[in-house]
C-alpha cells in the first residue's frame, strides 16, 4: 500500500492508519511530498501502486483520502476530515485500504461488520411496557374496519 | 355489443379482465390490470382495490367507467395461511470448553499448549510450566506485546495468546518469539483461568490439524480413553477452522441438545395420532399421510406452532363472522431445516447450525360474505355486480386459454399463503383443493437458514439471482457472467454478495459464498412447491394417480419465479406430465386466470351482457 504524504502528520495518525493496514496484512510504503492535496495525492499514490490503491494525506489541512486508480479524480471512495483523525477512524480507513485492495468487504460505521446481526432483548419497566403495548393495540385496531377511527 | 368486468381478488393481488362482447355473444377480453389486494381478502376494504384496478384496465381503452354492463366477482374460497418455526436442537459449550469462531486475522502460525494466565498476573507467575495469556481490550497492543517480551526475557515461557480485540497480527509482529495468537475473543472474561488449554493457528489458506482429532487433543491433554469420546464433538466442531481454542475444563463439552416443541394432534375420520413436532418433518408429513381423510389438526398451545394455530383461526372467524371454536385448520406441511443460532455458552459469539422445523398451516371455510361486498361495490360504482363462478372453475376456464392446452388438466396456483390445485375432467367436472405452504413459506425458510432477520430481503433473495461484487466497478452474476458499471458501485456492496432486485443491487450480510445461498434459496422452493405440487396432485388426480393427468399449467405469483416451474417441471416428468407456465391468452403468462375465466364463463353459458 502506497501512502503519499505531504508533512507535517503527527506520528500517532500515522500509526492509526498503519497498524489498520498492519492487522489486514498488507505491508506499507511511506513517501513524503513537498505539496499537494490530499485528494491529489491520494490519486496519485493509487495510479503508482501496483494495488490500484492508495492513501493520500495532508497533514496540515488535516485530511486523509482513500483513492482507486479507476475512480474520478475528485471523487475517492472515503475522505477523512480534522473530525476523523482519531485512533478508531483512522485504523479503519488503513483496514479498508487493505480491504479494497483484497476485495473483501469494508468496514462501514453504519453496518455492522458481524457475519449476523443479534437482536438483544430490550428491558422495559412496567409502565414502559404497558405504553408500548396500548399503542401497538391502537395500531392494530386502525387497520380493522369495525373500530372507529 | 358492450363491456364487462371479471375481478379476482387474491390475497395479494386483485386482477381485472374487461371484455367486449359482440352482437352474436362472442367475448373478446380486450384489457387487464393488477393492483395489490387492499386489506385482507373478503373484507369491505377490498372495494378500494378492485375500483382501482378497473380504473386501471378502462384507461388504455379510454372507456369511462359507467360503460361497463356487470361486473363479475369470483366467489373466493377464503383460505387463511400462516407460517411459523420450531427450533428443536440447540447448541452448548459447557464449562467453556473451546473456542471456535474462526477470526479472520489470527496471529502467528503453531500450536502452543499451557495454562491460562490473566496478562495482569503475569509478572508474579513461575518459570517452569508453559503459559498462555489471556489479553482483555483494555490493554493496548505495544503494553501487551512489551509485557510478553519482558516476561519471556526473565525466562516465563509463553506458549500462545488469546486476546479481545482484532490486534492478533499487531500483537504477534512485536514479539521476539512468534506463538499462536486467536483475536476477536469477545468474553474474554468468561475464558477460565489456570486451566489447561491448547491454542492453535494454521497458515494462511490451511486449517487446524490437531484441535481438529480427538486423538491428537488426548495426546496434548493427557486424556483417558473416556475423556477423549467425550471430547469428539469439540473436534468436529472446530473441523474447517483456521484457528482454534481447547479449554480442558472438568465436565466441559459441546452438546447438541433436544429442545421439547411441543405436540400435533392430527385428527381424521377414522383415526386420531399425537406427534411431537422435535420428531422432524419427516415423521409430522408421514403421520398426516397416514391420518387422511383429515377432519382437522390442533396444535399445543404456548408453542410456536400453537400461537401461529392460534393467529389463523383468529383471522378467518372475523373474517366469516364465526365463532373461532368453529374455525379448524385442516392442512399444514412441514419442513426439516437447519438455521444459524447463537451457542449456549459461547465464548466469543460463535453460531452453529440447529434443526428445526418449518411448519405452515390453512384454515378455509366456504362462508365468506362476497354478497356483502358485492353489495358495496355495486354501491360505490353503480354498476350491477354479480358474485359469479366458482373460483376454481373461472381458474381452470382462464388457464385454457394457454395455447397448447385442452381438457382434461389440471392446474396448480402458486400463491403465498396456500397451494392450489384444480383439475378438471373429460366430462368437464372440476374439482379442487388448497394445501398449506407457498410463497410465503419460501420466504421465512430463506431468511431463516441465511439468519437474516430481513424479511424483505428474503424476499428479494427468492425472487432475483445473486451476484458477486468483485471491484468497484464490477461484480459477477451467479451464473458466471460479468457486468461492468460505469460508474463506482455504492461502498456498501464492495466484496460482497448482493441480490439483483429490481431497485438494484442490495447487499447480503453473511459470510456465505452465493453458490451456498443459491443452494438455499434451491433447497426451499423444492422443499415447499415441489412438495405440495405432488401432494396437490395426488389428491386431485383420478384415483390418486398422477400419470393419468397429462397437462398442468401453472398460475400464480409465485408461477413467475425464475425456479419454481422448472423445479416443479422435473418433479412431474417422471410421471409423464406436460408442466408450464399458463400463458393466458396468449400473452399474460400465469396471471389473470380468473378474471378471464369470469367473463369467458358468463358469456359462454348465454347469460349474455346484464342479466
Amino acid at each position: 500500500m502506497l501512502l503519499l504524504v505531504c508533512e507535517p502528520v503527527p506520528a500517532e495518525m500515522m500509526d492509526y492508519i498503519l497498524w489498520g493496514l498492519e492487522e489486514e496484512g498488507i505491508p506499507a510504503e511511506i513517501q513524503n511530498q513537498r505539496q499537494g492535496s490530499a485528494r491529489q495525492l491520494g490519486k496519485r499514490a493509487a495510479m503508482n501502486s501496483r494495488l490500484n490503491v492508495g492513501i493520500g494525506l495532508d497533514g496540515p489541512a488535516k485530511s486523509a483520502v482513500l483513492h482507486h486508480r479507476d475512480l474520478p479524480d475528485d471523487e475517492p471512495l472515503f475522505e477523512y476530515g480534522a473530525k476523523e483523525f482519531n485512533i478508531l477512524s483512522l485504523r479503519r480507513l488503513g483496514a479498508n485500504a487493505a480491504r479494497l485492495a483484497k476485495g473483501d468487504p469494508l468496514l462501514l460505521e453504519d453496518a455492522c461488520d458481524h457475519p449476523k446481526r443479534t437482536v438483544e432483548p430490550v428491558s422495559l419497566q412496567p409502565d414502559e411496557i404497558e405504553a408500548v403495548v396500548s399503542r401497538i393495540v391502537k395500531e392494530v385496531l386502525k387497520q380493522d374496519d369495525r373500530w372507529p377511527k | 355489443m358492450g363491456f364487462i368486468a371479471g375481478v379476482d381478488i387474491g390475497n395479494n393481488s386483485t386482477e381485472v379482465a374487461i371484455a367486449e362482447v359482440s352482437a352474436d355473444g362472442e367475448a373478446n377480453v380486450v384489457t387487464s390490470a393488477l393492483v395489490r389486494t387492499v386489506g385482507i381478502k373478503g373484507t369491505l376494504r377490498n372495494v378500494a382495490g378492485i375500483i382501482e384496478a378497473l380504473d386501471q384496465a378502462l384507461a388504455p381503452i379510454g372507456l369511462p367507467r359507467k360503460r361497463l354492463q356487470t361486473v363479475l366477482l369470483n366467489e373466493a374460497t377464503p383460505v387463511i395461511g400462516d407460517v411459523a418455526m420450531e427450533t428443536i436442537t440447540e447448541t452448548v459449550i459447557t464449562e467453556s470448553a473451546m473456542i471456535g469462531h474462526n477470526p479472520a486475522t489470527p496471529g502467528g502460525i503453531g500450536l502452543g499448549v499451557g495454562a491460562t494466565v490473566a496478562f495482569d498476573a503475569l509478572d508474579r507467575v513461575d518459570g517452569d510450566q508453559d503459559w498462555i495469556v489471556l489479553i482483555p481490550s483494555s490493554v493496548e497492543f505495544p503494553a501487551a506485546a512489551e509485557r510478553l517480551n519482558t516476561a519471556a526475557a526473565r525466562g516465563i515461557s509463553i506458549v500462545g495468546a488469546i486476546v479481545q480485540k482484532d490486534d492478533g497480527v499487531l500483537i504477534h509482529n512485536r514479539l521476539n518469539q512468534s506463538i499462536p495468537i486467536v483475536d476477536e475473543v469477545l468474553h474474554i472474561d468468561r475464558v477460565p483461568l489456570n486451566m489447561p488449554a491448547a491454542v492453535e493457528v494454521a497458515p494462511i489458506g490451511k486449517t487446524v490439524e490437531k484441535l481438529s482429532n480427538p486423538y491428537d487433543i488426548a495426546t496434548l491433554f493427557a486424556m483417558t480413553a473416556d475423556e477423549t469420546r467425550h471430547v469428539v464433538p469439540i473436534a468436529r466442531a472446530l473441523t474447517g477452522n483456521r484457528s482454534a481454542v481447547v479449554i480442558k475444563t472438568p465436565r466441559g463439552d459441546i452438546q447438541e441438545r433436544r429442545i421439547p416443541a411441543g405436540s400435533i394432534m392430527l385428527i381424521g375420520r377414522h383415526k386420531k395420532v399425537n406427534v411431537q413436532v422435535d420428531t422432524g418433518a419427516e415423521q409430522i408429513m408421514t403421520q398426516l399421510a397416514e391420518v387422511v381423510p383429515l377432519v382437522e389438526i390442533q396444535a399445543e398451545t404456548g408453542t410456536n406452532v400453537g400461537g401461529m394455530f392460534e393467529t389463523v383461526r383468529k383471522v378467518m372467524a372475523d373474517l366469516t363472522d364465526q365463532p373461532v371454536s368453529a374455525i379448524r385448520v385442516q392442512d399444514i406441511i412441514a419442513v426439516d431445516t437447519l438455521i444459524p443460532q447463537k451457542v449456549r455458552g459461547s465464548l466469543a459469539g460463535e453460531y452453529s447450525l440447529g434443526n428445526a422445523v418449518g411448519l405452515a398451516a390453512m384454515v378455509e371455510t366456504h362462508k365468506l360474505p362476497m354478497q356483502r361486498l358485492a353489495r358495496k361495490l355495486e354501491a360505490e360504482i353503480l354498476i350491477p355486480v354479480i358474485v359469479a363462478g366458482v373460483e376454481a372453475e373461472m381458474a381452470i376456464r382462464g388457464a385454457l386459454t394457454t395455447p397448447g392446452t385442452r381438457i382434461p388438466m389440471a392446474i396448480l396456483d402458486l400463491g403465498g399463503g396456500s397451494t392450489d390445485a384444480s383439475i378438471i375432467s373429460t366430462a368437464g367436472k372440476t374439482q379442487s383443493i388448497h394445501l398449506a405452504g407457498a410463497g410465503d413459506m419460501v420466504t421465512m425458510l430463506i431468511e431463516r437458514e441465511l439468519g437474516l432477520e430481513d424479511r424483505e430481503l428474503a424476499e428479494n433473495i427468492k425472487f432475483y439471482p445473486l451476484a458477486k461484487v468483485e471491484t468497484l466497478f464490477h461484480l459477477r452474476h451467479e451464473d458466471g457472467s460479468v457486468q461492468f458499471f460505469p460508474k463506482a458501485l455504492d461502498p456498501h456492496l464492495f466484496g460482497r454478495v448482493v441480490v439483483m432486485a429490481g431497485t438494484g443491487p442490495l447487499p447480503v450480510e453473511t459470510r456465505a459464498p452465493v453458490a451456498k445461498i443459491a443452494q438455499v434459496r434451491r433447497q426451499a422452493k423444492t422443499k415447499v412447491f415441489v412438495q405440495n405440487a405432488l401432494r396437490a396432485l395426488e389428491r386431485v388426480a383420478p384415483s390418486g394417480n398422477i400419470r393419468l393427468i397429462d397437462f398442468v399449467a401453472l398460475v400464480g405469483g409465485s408461477a413467475l419465479d425464475f425456479e419454481i416451474p422448472q423445479l416443479i417441471s422435473d418433479a412431474l416428468m417422471e410421471y409423464g406430465v406436460v408442466t408450464g407456465r399458463a400463458n393466458v391468452r396468449g400473452k399474460e403468462g400465469p396471471r389473470n386466470a380468473v378474471a378471464t375465466g369470469l367473463v369467458l364463463n358468463h358469456v359462454e353459458r348465454g347469460k349474455g351482457i346484464g342479466s
